[in-house]
């Protein structure tokens, strides 16, 4: 288990990483995006998780509605990632902190090791977004990509991909915790 | 060096993320919404004739079995004469033309006027004489 830049501050260190686990030929933030815009996975991976779709949480969306979803949000969300490089992510406004939030909703609170997701957050023009990036809080507006899902489940546990993703979270967690990445002295500054 | 550099740069694996290129690719090449189209149409009618594989489309084209792989991920940039065999070797079209005003160039109808009949349907298809 490594990790690798995705894009860093060259001083700080803060920014955006993602995991490479072992015997995986990429990390898990290029893996997504590459899956994302593969239409012939999307394709396959809607049809066999058709039981999943033909439900209510699903409601008025055939399989190739949420086909054409998923190319919409993947090329939504790699934009507004690529716009963070482009631009300054520590600066109030733009940061890192504002795309990735708290796994459970009902956390008001950031601290360091927080299960984290990032999804596409405009209700009017992406209402029920189902892509979603999972990361590790590390430090100030400083995230860490576990993985991430198609979520066809209103809860994680539903569906037998998001509910790895959780085993995956919780083993990163571990990873970071047996290697002492700890920094707690940067909590109060996690609301700048 | 801050801190967090400091405490993460010995989990630093040794291959770099190819992301940013990627991204830039997909993001300035827009075509691939065309791509995508076309192969999801090709893997809906793979899907549907048993007999059909990617093999055998590659073998029908005199193709690369890899070129068909990166078409059918909707990443090929397709020319209009391998859209043309492609069609052939389906027996159906991938595109097809909406009724365009030629007088009012910026006028199109909604409905298909025609579909371009590249396909001889009287005939058996292209990919049947060669799969028999």
């Amino acid at each position: 288990m490594k990790i690798v830049d995705i894009f860093v501050d060259g001083e700080s260190g803060e920014g955006l990483y993602s995991m490479i686990y072992e015997g995986q030929p990429e990390n898990e933030f290029d893996r997504l995006f590459n899956l994302w815009t593969n239409i012939e996975y999307v394709t396959f991976y809607c049809w066999d998780n058709k039981e999943y779709i033909e439900t209510e949480y699903f409601f008025g969306y055939t399989i190739d509605d949420v086909i054409n979803k998923i190319g919409l949000e993947a090329y939504e969300l790699e934009r507004l990632i690529k716009l963070k490089t482009e631009q300054n992510f520590a600066v109030p406004g733009n940061t890192l902190q504002q795309m990735f939030r708290p796994l459970n909703d009902k956390e008001g609170k950031l601290y360091t090791h927080q299960q984290s997701k990032a999804k596409i957050d405009n209700k009017r023009k992406f209402p029920k977004p189902i892509l979603r990036m999972y990361a590790i809080r590390l430090s100030k507006n400083t995230f860490v990509i576990t993985g991430g899902a198609i979520k066809l489940t209103h809860k994680m546990e539903e569906h037998p991909d998001t509910a790895s993703e959780i085993e995956k979270i919780k083993k990163v967690k571990n990873f970071f915790s047996n290697n002492q990445i700890e920094f707690e002295e940067d909590l109060k500054l996690f609301y700048e | 060096m801050s801190n967090l550099k400091e405490k993460l740069k010995n989990l630093k694996g040794d291959k770099p993320s190819k992301w940013k290129e990627d991204a830039d690719y997909r993001l300035n090449n827009r075509w691939l919404e065309y791509s995508s189209q076309i192969a999801r149409r090709i893997i809906a009618l793979i899907k549907e004739d048993k007999e059909l594989n990617q093999a055998k489309l590659a073998k029908a084209l005199e193709v690369e079995p890899q070129y068909i792989s990166r078409v059918i991920q909707g990443k090929e940039n397709l020319t209009l004469k391998t859209i043309y065999k492609l069609s052939q070797a389906l027996n159906h079209e991938l595109i097809s033309f909406p009724e365009y005003e030629f007088t009012q160039p910026n006028k199109v109808n909604e409905k298909i006027k025609w579909e371009v009949k590249i396909v001889n349907l009287s005939k058996p298809p292209v990919f049947k004489e060669f799969i028999h």
